[in-house]
């Protein structure tokens, strides 16, 4: 009995391979219970878009199904067997280093919801009401870290009237109970996501109000590009789904205001000055070379590749936030190998050695000198669309 | 001085006698200050042979007629594999053989066959004192006087054994490696005292000179390279440092030393100022990158004299100094000769320290010139580093026209035999900080091959003209020492693993053999319990040049092992890590 079984499973494998490698479907990674952005009846705003770039690209679309949280990327577009992968997901965070990101193609923001009704008008995080009313906030992931705004409502002394709502599958379609909640009266505010408010607030019966929070100085962003992601290494499908995007770039707009996204200004501000920003980001991994070069090679190995005495950084599972880095460099690590590096190193430097080394791990830096290995052995130029995601 | 051993007294004498006979070493005029008595030739008891740092031995039984027809004797395996540097000694009927970290001592009875082990000595170092080395592992010897064997140890511990038993008499620290100090180099006993130098110019650490008591261990002084004149034992460090810089000044002192008695004069070079990065150093930095002449009783130096003012390329200026007679402009001159790593062949007087003569002896190109009055360098202003650029194509490279391998001079040749390197740089400076026990380097520093491609020349030098008479191109640098012999023969190991015969008057080669592993420790020949004379090399390859087989680094990066992957890449193409001591004759 078993052995039938195994042959059954063997020859549905197949199957399923040789509908993925027809070449000719769009295999998109997507959530299969997430509105606004996705489900299964592909009734989402990035189901949309996927066919309106499958339709350029002339292939038709088909779907790897995964839950949009910690491991999407592995299970889905790195997944070990060929015949579970996907090529592209439709919202990835601009520079986001699992995957290759487009130029963004619209840019939204963290707002406040509430009742019209409620008698306030919030418009920044430092309002002192906030104090005093209940606030809802979605914990992202199953680890219970927080959104920006979140991060900076404790900065600010705002953490006990602060409510989580959570993103696992409780039930479908996650974003939508905290907008319930503001229509409810069960919570006075919440800070939600822009694309996520913009479409549940919009099916709601009662009149509430929707506010971009802006940040203060000081304060983490709250607006973000967001991108195509493909899978690295697929360059054509990378030069395709680009061109496409410039091509459709009406139809996407019509499916964002359809579905009520709100767009923050400016929208990708890398086109004000590419030059300069990319000069300022070689700089920065150019220093972050030199240091690394001086210091942190004798154990972590030249092109920071690691040895017997520290650890391979540009492998993937060892990379950091800036924050964690930053910690580790000043303090050494916690098992008293790696020393403390704060009287030698400042802030500025261990940036740049963080942004160094995450060129470096997200293999868009080549071994060597960054003067010497860019084209025609001249000066390394950060690739469009990459940021270290400090 | 020394006592006779008794093999020598009563079986080898008579007959060596007869042997030496034929080769007029002694007699020769400008032969080494250190007189090459006939006895002593049998052994070989300094590192650079004697106090004039010759490497000459009036050994000439192994002839240019009969060197093809050498064979190995018999090998010894040290059981470490990282670079094997300096020579062993052979002191009566026992050779003693030292090794890189954890600079085991090893004492071989000549007297038996096979040389077997007379005792071990294995001193017990922190591991972790292996990362503080600079630029591999190595050690460059022990010194023997009065029945006492000493030794430097890498965690700057400095040892009297008993030269019959290994048993430790007396050990000192030198200094401390978490502060970034270490000794790679030889001791070189003087009188009663025992001269040891300190490493750890990459640290930022203030290079002194210490001379303790040979028979306890005592310090009797300290001189250091940079600061006040009390503490220097001469004038005009501190002047030339901004602020307090020369307590992290650099010129360490981890080369050679020699000794001219008739003078009482102890000789030899500091090493680069700290960091690399030129900008953050204003002013000379002396008394770093300096030949010392001191007074071994108090310290006190007689003179000094600064090769590279404001070093900005890491010409660390610690080469040997050889002390030969030679005729300058037709008159004869007490000289010291020291080929630097900056390039230069400098001939001063030994007595007061004029300078005679200087002359690029390798492809230099970051100074013009030396002015023979002022004795400073004309620099080229388009190969002065800072930390602002990436100076390209500077000649030699940080690796020097020539590194720590010793030279050879033959009063038969009156040529002086010199390994070199024809290496060039890219060097770029970084901003660093201070702190104490922390890499202090400050420069990106990438070597690569010379012109022509060769990464080493064996030269033969006419210090009397200070021009090259010939050269033997080499694929790889050379990185060990000569050896020069009364039997017209001149011996030298590279870094593929050959050791190599060639005649001393024309470069002509004569014999060569593939040891197990890279060279570059320095040969030495002796004669064994059997009057028979003896050709003897360590290999292993490692140093600074070797660095990438020694400590397992790929060639990926240029800039690895402070630069020397850039010119070294490919060194495990020809030879593997090893430690293998090789003894030739002939049959």
């Amino acid at each position: 009995m078993r052995r039938i079984q195994t042959i059954a499973a063997t020859l549905l494998l197949a199957a399923s391979y040789a509908f993925g490698a027809d070449g000719k479907s769009l295999r998109v990674c997507a959530d299969p219970y997430n509105l606004p952005f996705s489900n299964q009846q592909q009734e989402g705003f990035e189901n949309k878009m996927a066919e309106v770039i499958a339709k350029d690209l002339g292939r038709p679309v088909s779907y790897v199904w995964w839950g949009q949280r910690r491991g999407f990327v592995r299970n889905t577009m790195n997944a070990t067997l060929e015949a579970g992968r996907c090529e592209i997901m439709i919202g990835a965070p601009a520079g986001y280093d699992l995957v290759r990101t487009t130029k963004p193609y619209y840019r939204s923001t963290y707002v406040f919801v509430y009742r019209k009704d409620k008698g306030f008008h919030l418009k920044t995080l430092d309002d002192p009401i906030l104090k005093t009313i209940r606030i809802g906030v979605h914990l992202l992931g199953d680890d219970y870290s927080n959104p920006p705004p979140v991060h900076e409502l404790s900065k600010r002394g705002i953490v006990k009237n602060v409510v989580g709502f959570d993103t696992f599958y409780s039930e479908a379609n996650p974003p939508s109970a905290i907008i319930d909640a503001v229509a409810s009266g069960k919570i006075d505010a919440a800070i939600v996501w822009g694309p996520a408010a913009g479409y549940f607030v919009g099916r709601q019966r009662v009149p509430l109000a929707m506010t971009p929070i802006p940040s203060g100085p000081g304060d983490l962003p709250f607006a973000f590009d967001i991108s195509m992601g493909v899978k690295r290494g697929d360059d054509a499908l990378f030069d395709s789904v680009q061109k496409a995007l410039e091509r459709r770039r009406s139809e996407i707009t019509a499916i964002l205001t359809a579905y009520g996204v709100p767009l923050a200004g400016a929208a990708a501000p890398q086109s004000q000055a590419p030059a300069a920003k990319s000069q300022e980001l070689y700089q920065s991994v150019y220093n972050g070379w030199k240091t690394w070069h001086v210091y942190c090679y004798r154990c972590h190995g030249t092109n920071a590749v690691g040895t017997t005495l520290a650890p391979n950084l540009i492998d993937p599972n060892e990379k950091m936030t800036l924050l964690s880095f930053k910690t580790v460099v000043k303090t050494g690590s916690a098992d008293g190998q790696m020393q403390a590096w704060d009287k030698l190193l400042d802030d500025k430097q261990i940036a740049q050695l963080f942004d160094y080394v995450r060129a470096r791990a997200d293999k868009v830096l080549p071994p060597g000198r960054p003067d010497e290995v860019g084209p025609k052995g001249g000066l390394w130029t950060p690739p469009a669309g990459w940021s270290p995601q400090r | 001085m020394r006592r006779l051993s008794p093999f020598l007294a009563v079986l080898g004498l008579p007959l060596l006698l007869a042997a030496c006979d034929k080769a007029p070493v002694a007699e020769a005029p400008g032969g080494p200050v250190a007189t090459a008595a006939k006895a002593e030739d049998k052994e070989w008891t300094m590192q650079n042979k004697n106090y004039a740092s010759t490497r000459y031995s009036g050994l000439d039984s192994i002839n240019t007629d009969n060197v093809k027809n050498m064979k190995v004797a018999w090998t010894f395996s040290t059981g470490v594999l990282r670079g094997h540097e300096g020579a062993p000694l052979v002191v009566g009927s026992t050779m003693y053989v030292h090794t890189p970290f954890p600079n085991i001592v090893y004492a071989l009875d000549l007297s038996k066959e096979g040389a077997p082990v007379k005792w071990k000595y294995s001193p017990k170092q922190d591991p972790k004192v292996i990362p503080v080395a600079c630029c591999d592992t190595v050690n460059r010897g022990l010194a023997y006087a009065n029945g006492k064997i000493f030794q430097n140890q890498l965690d700057t511990t400095t040892v009297a054994l008993d030269a019959e038993t290994g048993k430790e008499l007396w050990k000192v620290k030198q200094g401390d490696y978490k502060q970034g100090q270490t000794i790679t180099s030889a001791p070189l006993v003087i009188k009663d005292k025992v001269i040891s130098g300190i490493s750890g110019g990459e640290f930022g650490v203030r290079g002194f000179v210490t001379a303790n008591d040979v028979n306890t261990g005592k310090q009797v002084w300290r001189m250091y390279s940079t600061g006040p004149e009390a503490e220097v034992g001469f004038p005009g460090s501190e002047e030339t440092w901004k602020g307090d810089e020369w307590k992290r000044g650099g010129g360490t002192t981890w080369g050679w030393y020699s000794y001219d008695p008739d003078l009482n004069l102890l000789y030899y070079g500091s090493g680069n100022p700290g960091s690399w990065n030129p900008d953050q150093r204003p002013g000379d930095n002396k008394w770093s990158m300096t030949i010392f002449a001191r007074n071994p009783d108090t310290g006190k130096a007689a003179w000094a004299y600064q090769k590279t003012p404001h070093d900005r390329w890491d010409y660390d200026g610690i080469n040997e100094m050889v002390l030969v007679d030679v005729d300058i402009k037709g008159q004869p001159r007490k000289i010291l000769a020291n080929f630097d790593r900056n390039g230069f062949a400098y001939m001063l007087d030994r007595k007061t320290g004029e300078l005679l003569a200087a002359d690029p002896f390798v492809t230099v190109n970051w100074a013009t010139s030396i002015d023979l009055k002022t004795g400073k360098p004309i620099e080229n202003p388009e190969k002065q580093t800072s930390s602002s650029k990436n100076t390209k194509d500077i000649c030699p490279s940080a690796m020097g026209g020539k590194n720590q391998q010793p030279v050879a001079f033959s009063p038969r040749t009156k040529l002086i035999y010199v390994p070199t390197n024809n290496l060039c740089m890219d060097y770029e400076g970084v901003q660093v900080k201070y702190q104490a026990g922390q890499p202090y380097v400050g420069a990106i520093v990438v070597s690569h091959p010379g012109p022509g491609g060769n990464r080493g020349e064996f030269v033969a030098w006419d210090p009397s003209t200070n021009k090259k008479v010939w050269g033997i191109k080499e694929g790889l640098a050379n990185w060990g020492g000569a050896l020069a012999t009364a039997g017209d023969v001149v011996f030298y190991g590279t870094m593929e693993g050959w050791l190599k015969a060639v005649n001393a008057k024309t470069g002509e080669p004569l014999w060569k053999f593939k040891t197990p592993s890279g060279i570059i420790g320095n040969p030495i020949t002796y004669v064994g319990p059997d009057n028979k004379q003896y050709v003897a090399v360590l290999s292993g390859i490692g140093g600074w040049s070797g660095i990438g087989v020694a400590a397992e680094i790929g060639a990926e990066d240029p800039t690895a092992g402070l630069g020397a992957l850039g010119a070294f890449g490919d060194v495990s193409n020809f030879s593997n890590q090893g430690g293998v001591l090789t003894v030739f004759a002939l049959p």
